[in-house]
C-alpha cells in the first residue's frame, strides 16, 4: 500500500479516487520543504508545526481541485504560503518574532559536532537572518526563502506567489536589497539595542 | 551601461540566469564600477546567509498527526449529510409513512363510499297516513286495521304508519333477481318498523271535539267517554323529554283499574266506546309502534294497557274527573311535573301516561 516509488501525480490520483492512505506518501515526501517554508515565514517552530498540520489537512480536503497543471509541490507551497501568511499576520511576527535558541534549526546541518564557538557564531548569524526575514514583507520573505533557501526556479516562485516571472525577478532583487539593508552591521546593532 | 540599468541584472547574475547578451556588458560595468561591485558583493552575502540557514527537520510525529486528521476527514460526513444527519435513514421512513397514510386514506374513503353507495336502498320514508273526513290513507295497500274513530265529532285523525315492511318483504323473497337490493330494502323496512316511533308518529284525534277540555289522547284513536278526545292533537314529545329508549317522560303517570263491568274479554274492539279495553284495542290500530306492540302482544285480553294523553294544563283536573268516572284511579304520580312549578304556564299541554289495570278479582 505504501509505495514510495510512485510519483506525485499518481499519488494524487489515488487520493482523488478515495485512497486516503496514499496521501501519506505525499506528506512524507514534502513535509520537510513545506515545513521549512512555513517555519522561515513564521520564525516559530511550534507555530510552524501547527500550521504545517493544517496545511496538509487543507491540501487533502481540496485535493479534488488539483488538476495537475502544476507540480503538486508548487500547489502545496501555495497553500502553505497562504496559511503561513495568515498566521504571520495574526501573530504580528514581522516585527516581534525571533528564532528560538533551542538549536532546532541546526539539525541536519551536518556540523553538530563542530567547534562550539563556531556553532554559536553560526547560530547567531541564523538568528540575525531569521530576524531580518521576519522583518520583511511576507511576499519578499517568501520569494527569498523559495529562491535562496529552497532553490526554487523563477517559474515555481511565480506560481506559488501567483505573479509573473518578470515580477519575481524584480521583486527578488528588491527583497535581497532590503534584506541586505537589514543585515547591515549598523541595523543589526540597532535591533539588538531595541 | 549605467548603474541604474545594472540593478535588476545583478540578482540574475547571482542566480546565473542572466542572458549572455547582457552578461558581457555587466561584467564590463562591474569591472569599472566599484559601487555596483560592492552592491553585488552585498547581495551575494545575503544570499549566502539565507542559504546557510539550513534545513530544519519537521517535528517527529507530524506525518502521524496529519494522517490521523486526514483519515478522520475522509470519514467525515459531507455538507448534505451534516445538514441532514439522518437523511438517508429518514427518507425511506418518511416515504413509507406517506404511502401508508395514502393507502389508509383510500381504504377509508372507499369504505365510506360503500356505506353511502347509491346502490344501497334508501330507507323508505314512513308513509304519513292522513284521514281527514273522507280522506283515505295514502297507503291503501297496507293491511292496516280500520281506524277506530267511533266518535262522530272526531273530525280527523292523523296517523303515521311505518313503512310497509311486510308488503315489501314478500316480493323481495319472490324476486331473486333483485335479491340484494330487495333484501336490503327489507332489512331497512324491518329496521324502520321496529324503530321507536317518533313523537309525530302517533295517532291523534283532532280538535273540534265536544269535549270542552280539548283532551288529546295518543295511541288510541278510540275513546272512553271520559277520555273522548274532542280534538286529538299530536302530542309533542320534546327531545329533552325522550329517554334513550325513546320513552317519553310523562308529566303525570296515572294508574287506573277497570271497573268490574269493563272486563277486557267482554269488550268489543269496535263496539264498546266506553271501555278502556276498547281504547287499548284502538291503540292497536294506531301508529304508535311501541304501544301498539304492547297492546297487540297482549291482545284484547291483556290485563295491562298503557295509554298516553296530551291534555292542556288547565284541563287536567277535568280530565281526571272524567277518567275517574270510567275507572278507579289508584295512583297519580307527577313524574315530570312538580307542584307549584313556576315554569308551568296555563296553556302548556301535559303528557299523561295512563296504566290501565284489569278489574279487581272478586
Amino acid at each position: 500500500m505504501f509505495v514510495e516509488g510512485i510519483g506525485d501525480a499518481e499519488c494524487v490520483k489515488r487520493v482523488q479516487r478515495g485512497d486516503a492512505d496514499s496521501f501519506e506518501v505525499l506528506v512524507r515526501r514534502h513535509q520537510k520543504a513545506t515545513f521549512n517554508l512555513i517555519y522561515r515565514l513564521l520564525g516559530d517552530y511550534e507555530e510552524a508545526a501547527e500550521v504545517a498540520q493544517e496545511v496538509f489537512l487543507s491540501a487533502f480536503k481540496s485535493i479534488h481541485q488539483f488538476r495537475g497543471d502544476a507540480n503538486f509541490s508548487t500547489w502545496l507551497y501555495r497553500i502553505a504560503f497562504n496559511h503561513a501568511s495568515t498566521r504571520r499576520k495574526s501573530l504580528q511576527l514581522a516585527q516581534q518574532r525571533y528564532v528560538p535558541l533551542d538549536g532546532t534549526e541546526l539539525i541536519g546541518d551536518g556540523d553538530a559536532f563542530a567547534d562550539p564557538e563556531k556553532t554559536a557564531q553560526k547560530r547567531e548569524a541564523q538568528q540575525r537572518v531569521q530576524s531580518a526575514l521576519n522583518s520583511l514583507h511576507k511576499d519578499d520573505a517568501a520569494i527569498i526563502i523559495l529562491r535562496d533557501l529552497q532553490d526554487a526556479p523563477y517559474e515555481e516562485v511565480a506560481q506559488v506567489l501567483e505573479i509573473p516571472v518578470g515580477t519575481v525577478k524584480s521583486r527578488l532583487h528588491r527583497a535581497r536589497r532590503a534584506l541586505k539593508e537589514l543585515l547591515a552591521p549598523k541595523n543589526c546593532l540597532k535591533r539588538k539595542a531595541s | 551601461m549605467n548603474c541604474e540599468a545594472t540593478g535588476l541584472q545583478l540578482s540574475e547574475f547571482l542566480d546565473r540566469t542572466l542572458d549572455d547578451q547582457y552578461l558581457g556588458n555587466l561584467r564590463e560595468h562591474l569591472a569599472g564600477c566599484p559601487r555596483c561591485s560592492e552592491e553585488l558583493a552585498g547581495l551575494a552575502e545575503c544570499r549566502r546567509l539565507v542559504a546557510n540557514l539550513g534545513v530544519v527537520e519537521p517535528p517527529v510525529g507530524l506525518v502521524t498527526r496529519v494522517m490521523a486528521d486526514v483519515r478522520e476527514a475522509a470519514h467525515r460526513p459531507g455538507i448534505l449529510e451534516r445538514l441532514f444527519p439522518s437523511f438517508r435513514l429518514k427518507l425511506p421512513l418518511q416515504a413509507a409513512a406517506v404511502v401508508l397514510i395514502g393507502v389508509l386514506s383510500v381504504y377509508l374513503y372507499q369504505k365510506e363510499d360503500t356505506n353511502n353507495s347509491p346502490l344501497t336502498p334508501v330507507p323508505p320514508e314512513p308513509v304519513l297516513s292522513v284521514q281527514q273526513g273522507s280522506t283515505k290513507s295514502e297507503t291503501p295497500k297496507l293491511p292496516a286495521a280500520p281506524i277506530n274513530s267511533p266518535l262522530p265529532n272526531e273530525a280527523k285523525a292523523v296517523s303515521t304508519e311505518p313503512a310497509p315492511a311486510k308488503a315489501s318483504s314478500a316480493p323481495a323473497a319472490a324476486a331473486s333477481k333483485v335479491g340484494i337490493a330487495k333484501s336490503r330494502l327489507e332489512s331497512q323496512a324491518e329496521k324502520f318498523k321496529s324503530a321507536p316511533i317518533p313523537a309525530q308518529g302517533v295517532t291523534t284525534a283532532q280538535e273540534g271535539s265536544s269535549f270542552p277540555g280539548d283532551l288529546s289522547g295518543r295511541g288510541l284513536g278510540s275513546s272512553v267517554e271520559a277520555l273522548r278526545q274532542p280534538g286529538v292533537r299530536p302530542a309533542p314529545f320534546p327531545a329533552d323529554r325522550l329517554s334513550l329508549l325513546s320513552e317519553p317522560i310523562p308529566d303525570y303517570e296515572l294508574v287506573v283499574r277497570r271497573l268490574p263491568s269493563q272486563r277486557a274479554d267482554q269488550a268489543t274492539p269496535a263496539g264498546s266506546q266506553d271501555s278502556l279495553q276498547k281504547q287499548a284495542g284502538g291503540a292497536s290500530t294506531s301508529g304508535d309502534g311501541r304501544r301498539q306492540a304492547e297492546g297487540s302482544s297482549r291482545g284484547n285480553n291483556s290485563p295491562l294497557e298503557i295509554l298516553w294523553f296530551s291534555v292542556p294544563y288547565d284541563k287536567y283536573e277535568q280530565f281526571k274527573k272524567e277518567l275517574a268516572a270510567q275507572a278507579i284511579v289508584e295512583s297519580e304520580i307527577p313524574v315530570a311535573v312538580k307542584e307549584k312549578d313556576t315554569s308551568f304556564i296555563a296553556d302548556r299541554r301535559l303528557s299523561i301516561k295512563v296504566t290501565v289495570l284489569p278489574p279487581a278479582e272478586r
